[in-house]
């Protein structure tokens, strides 16, 4: 999975999405006009890259659940009242700045997960594991990010298989038993926690296998997993235009009027 | 509350952001430097981390069935750190989270030193280091260990929902008052799921593959890196605990959000959900009985853990 | 009936690990075939009860990624009846055996098993009636000890405590594993991890058996030992090999998969003496 001869150098890159979300991270509570343009930038970048802006747009609300987190502060935050009143049993107010935190992070969440997609779709992850290697991450780590993600969709398989022998079992005829159909939860856990050692130990296994495979290769001591091979004479030079996309995000914060 | 521990970004303002990624950056120096000086053949050990954070992701699929549409799976942090080590572990489980984020936008490229103190720091370093002295003061045995493992899962899924419930709290982006006890109350739950599927992965190995198991979970000689790095993981544990107690009187923390000038105004509650009555679970007397016992349970589970920990310390 | 979702993937599956855990034997390779080799059914009876014990009916089958498994499977067995399951890697075999419990739902076309049209209702019932051997022991068995993995089907039921400990020792019996009971499964030979994986289904008393490749892996006493074993089952049973042998040894009626379509249902002497259909379907 890891294909050494397509590998790009996404240095830059990592850097200005990291630059990005920084900026985005940074800019005030209510900056909505801030927002919208930087926004669009990503949308741009990203149609650049070859991704529809509005496939981005709709796959950046993937962290929306969690804007459940902020949502209490619209009705706890005294300040900046925009409406109270009485609805059925509920005594409610709405406050202005809960509310101004409430919809800044979510959107700040939003463009920093289309950010983060414009680079995913760009390289490669491998290419990712590579230069993020390239740019000092250890190479225990790198190694180990690269190991785990060729063997993610084999274990996942594995797994899958494991789940689909399980659920062939798992059945309950009418009128017998009753309530107790599926076993206690204690059970279901346990059951569930046996699935998981099993995996293991296949998954140990496999290591067991992989390393016998390396060390025929003659490959031993270092494995050159996620070691980037081809990189981008540029490499300063756009890095420091990744830099300017976080000084770019700031300077549209300060100057863009907030609400 | 919020349905997954992995904060988004957006969600985080950059100082507490900044500074976990410190904490998550210092702990993954120290777990390289000493795995380079266990004399472990590294190539060998790496392999098996490598695919061993791949067994985590594919673990997680593991679900069951708990009620009403609702099912449990593993987060895997002290199961990782207890069949690996904890150094290893804290490493794969960072690495997972790194991924996660990466390439399934699953909790936020800013927030990851968060997400990876959370849960990998905490859940599996401390949680590891927390098992292993509880079992070892309680003799050792198979049921000793066995439920030493469960009382760390339980307690590293508690730290992991205090912490970033504390962490958004700092940020202004939750309110801590309601987050923590809702977070707190429904990962004590949650947190008894990671310790049953805990308890009997690692009881699984230990029937099948005996030897693998003895291997893994022999604890090394304590160093004085390791015994900082435990300070800091019960540390950690003690403020997850601590805020649970922080619960029944928020204004503290608000206090200290304030100070750090994270938080512009401070909040006084108007959302009643009955004319003359509070919310349930923010200041009702019964919620606060029921949290009130919840904590002082977990904070003196955790003291006697901490207490068999020191004496054990002490002995050897 | 949600078409194309396998009933335990909502969690977010890649795509390609769900390929590879789809179909063992599942190959990309779906060449045109000739339609004129489709045999007709051998039953000419009204689709009652015990006549069509499992009845298919044109089963279509679409991967997520848009492979075509199955394009339209015609298929009636009978009560007790033993049938071979035959055809290439990638014809649809793993594929068709997946849906006759339900764990893959039909993109068109019907599933009727023990009298029961599958769907949420009847889907606990169906899993009662029909027992899947995976072809990999080691997907099957998860449990500390063999006893408990036998134990799972019949305590997922509800059964008390009395019966599972019955049901287990007689399924236990029945594969000459009793003395296996307090082992790992994870340390038994592969021979003894086949034989308890069968009896991790017979202890649910199902009335159809369905077997994925049963003699793959196992060395020729073994084999024979497996033949035998399969001799003294009375169920329904349903087996995909690739061993002609076995199919020869103990079923009378075999079926050739290939492309997704059923190309020959005979009896498997008549089966086995046209050489022409077997080269051509990659069987001998």
């Amino acid at each position: 999975m890891l294909h050494q001869a397509t590998q790009r150098d996404a240095r830059a890159a990592i850097l200005a999405t990291l630059g990005t979300t920084l900026g985005v991270a940074l800019l005030p509570a209510g900056s909505y006009l801030a927002y919208l343009v930087v926004w669009l930038g990503v949308v741009t970048v990203g149609a650049a890259a070859g991704i529809a802006p509005l496939t981005l747009a709709r796959r950046g609300f993937i962290a929306l659940p969690f804007v459940l987190a902020a949502a209490p502060l619209i009705f706890i935050r005294a300040d900046e009242l925009i409406w109270s009143g009485v609805l059925g049993p509920l005594s409610l107010s709405v406050s202005g700045a809960g509310l101004r935190i409430f919809l800044s992070a979510a959107i700040k969440s939003w463009i920093s997960v289309q950010v983060a997609l414009v680079l995913l779709h760009r390289y490669p992850i491998e290419s990712i594991v590579g230069s993020l290697r390239a740019l000092k991450l250890p190479d225990a780590l790198a190694t180990g990010a690269g190991l785990t993600i060729r063997y993610l969709d084999l274990l996942r398989g594995e797994a899958i298989r494991m789940l689909r022998a399980r659920a062939s079992r798992s059945a309950s005829p009418v009128g017998v038993g009753g309530e107790r159909i599926g076993g206690s939860i204690s059970w279901r856990a346990k059951v569930t926690g046996n699935l998981a050692g099993a995996l293991f130990l296949r998954a140990y296994a496999r290591a067991g296998r992989v390393e016998e495979a390396a060390t025929a290769r003659g490959a031993s001591g270092s494995l050159s997993l996620g070691a980037l091979r081809n990189p981008d004479p540029r490499f300063a030079l756009k890095s420091l235009l990744a830099l300017a996309a976080l000084v770019v995000t700031m300077a549209i914060g300060a100057a863009a009027p907030r609400f | 509350m919020y349905p997954t521990l992995h904060i988004p970004d957006g969600f985080l303002a950059p100082q507490v952001a900044l500074a976990a990624w410190i904490a998550t950056s210092v702990v993954v120096g120290i777990s390289l430097r000493r795995l380079n000086a266990t004399g472990r053949d590294t190539s060998s050990l790496t392999i098996l981390m490598g695919i061993s954070g791949a067994f985590i992701f594919a673990a997680q699929m593991f679900n069951f069935p708990v009620a009403a549409g609702t099912s449990g799976h593993l987060l895997g942090g002290v199961l990782a750190g207890f069949l690996l080590g904890p150094w290893a572990g804290t490493l794969v489980m960072t690495t997972v989270i790194g991924i996660q984020a990466l390439l399934f936008q699953d909790g936020g490229l800013l927030a990851l030193g968060a997400n990876a103190f959370n849960m990998g720091v905490i859940g599996t370093l401390g949680g590891t280091l927390v098992a292993r002295g509880l079992a070892a003061t309680l003799g050792g045995s198979r049921a000793a260990t066995a439920f030493s493992i469960g009382v760390a899962a339980w307690l590293s899924v508690m730290a992991a929902a205090g912490l970033t419930t504390l962490q958004l709290g700092l940020s202004g982006t939750t309110d801590v008052s309601i987050g923590l006890p809702v977070m707190l109350g429904t990962h004590a739950l949650i947190g008894i799921g990671e310790a049953l599927i805990s308890v009997a992965a690692l009881s699984f190995i230990a029937i099948s593959a005996p030897d693998l198991y003895s291997s893994s979970s022999s604890a090394p000689a304590a160093s004085p890196a390791r015994r900082l790095v435990s300070g800091i993981g019960i540390a950690a544990a003690i403020a997850a605990l601590a805020s649970l107690f922080a619960s029944a009187s928020p204004d503290g923390l608000m206090k200290v959000a304030e100070q750090l000038g994270l938080l512009e105004q401070s909040r006084a509650p108007t959302f009643e959900l009955f004319p003359g009555y509070t919310v349930p679970g923010l200041d009702g007397p019964a919620s606060t009985a029921v949290a009130g016992v919840v904590g002082i349970a977990a904070v003196a589970a955790l003291l006697f853990a901490l207490g068999k920990f020191a004496s054990r310390r002490n002995g050897a | 009936m949600n078409s194309k979702q396998t009933s335990e993937e909502q969690v977010g599956v890649t795509q390609a690990a769900e390929k590879r855990a789809a179909d063992h034997d599942h190959a990309h390779s779906h060449g045109s075939l000739p339609a004129a080799h489709t045999h007709p059914h051998r039953h000419d009876v009204e689709p009652t009860g015990d006549d069509h014990w499992v009845h298919l009916e044109h089963l279509h089958f679409r991967y997520p990624d848009g492979t075509e498994a199955l394009r339209g499977v015609d298929l009636h067995i009978a009560r007790g009846e033993k049938v071979a399951l035959l055809g290439p890697n990638g014809a649809g075999k793993s594929t068709l055996m997946l849906h006759l419990n339900g764990i893959y739902h039909p993109t068109h076309g019907s599933v009727r098993v023990a009298g029961l049209a599958i769907s949420n209702e009847t889907i606990g019932r169906v899993r009662a009636e029909v027992g899947l051997v995976f072809q990999d022991p080691d997907d099957q068995l998860f449990s500390p000890t063999v006893w408990e993995d036998v134990a799972f089907g019949p305590i997922h039921m509800g059964l008390d405590e009395a019966a599972v400990h019955d049901r287990v020792e007689a399924a236990l019996a029945a594969v000459g594993a009793l003395e296996l009971a307090g082992r790992p499964p994870m340390r038994l030979s592969i021979g003894q991890r086949k034989r308890v994986a069968l009896a991790t289904v017979l202890s649910m008393n199902p009335s159809i058996l369905v077997f994925d490749e049963p003699s793959a892996g196992l060395d020729p006493r073994g084999r024979r030992e497996l033949i035998e074993l399969l001799g003294t089952l009375t169920q329904t049973l349903i087996v995909s090999t690739h061993d002609l042998e076995l199919a020869r040894a103990v079923f009378p009626r075999s079926i050739v998969v290939d492309g997704g379509r059923i190309v020959a249902d005979a009896p498997t002497t008549q089966l086995l003496a046209d050489r022409e259909l077997l080269l051509k379907h990659g069987l001998a």
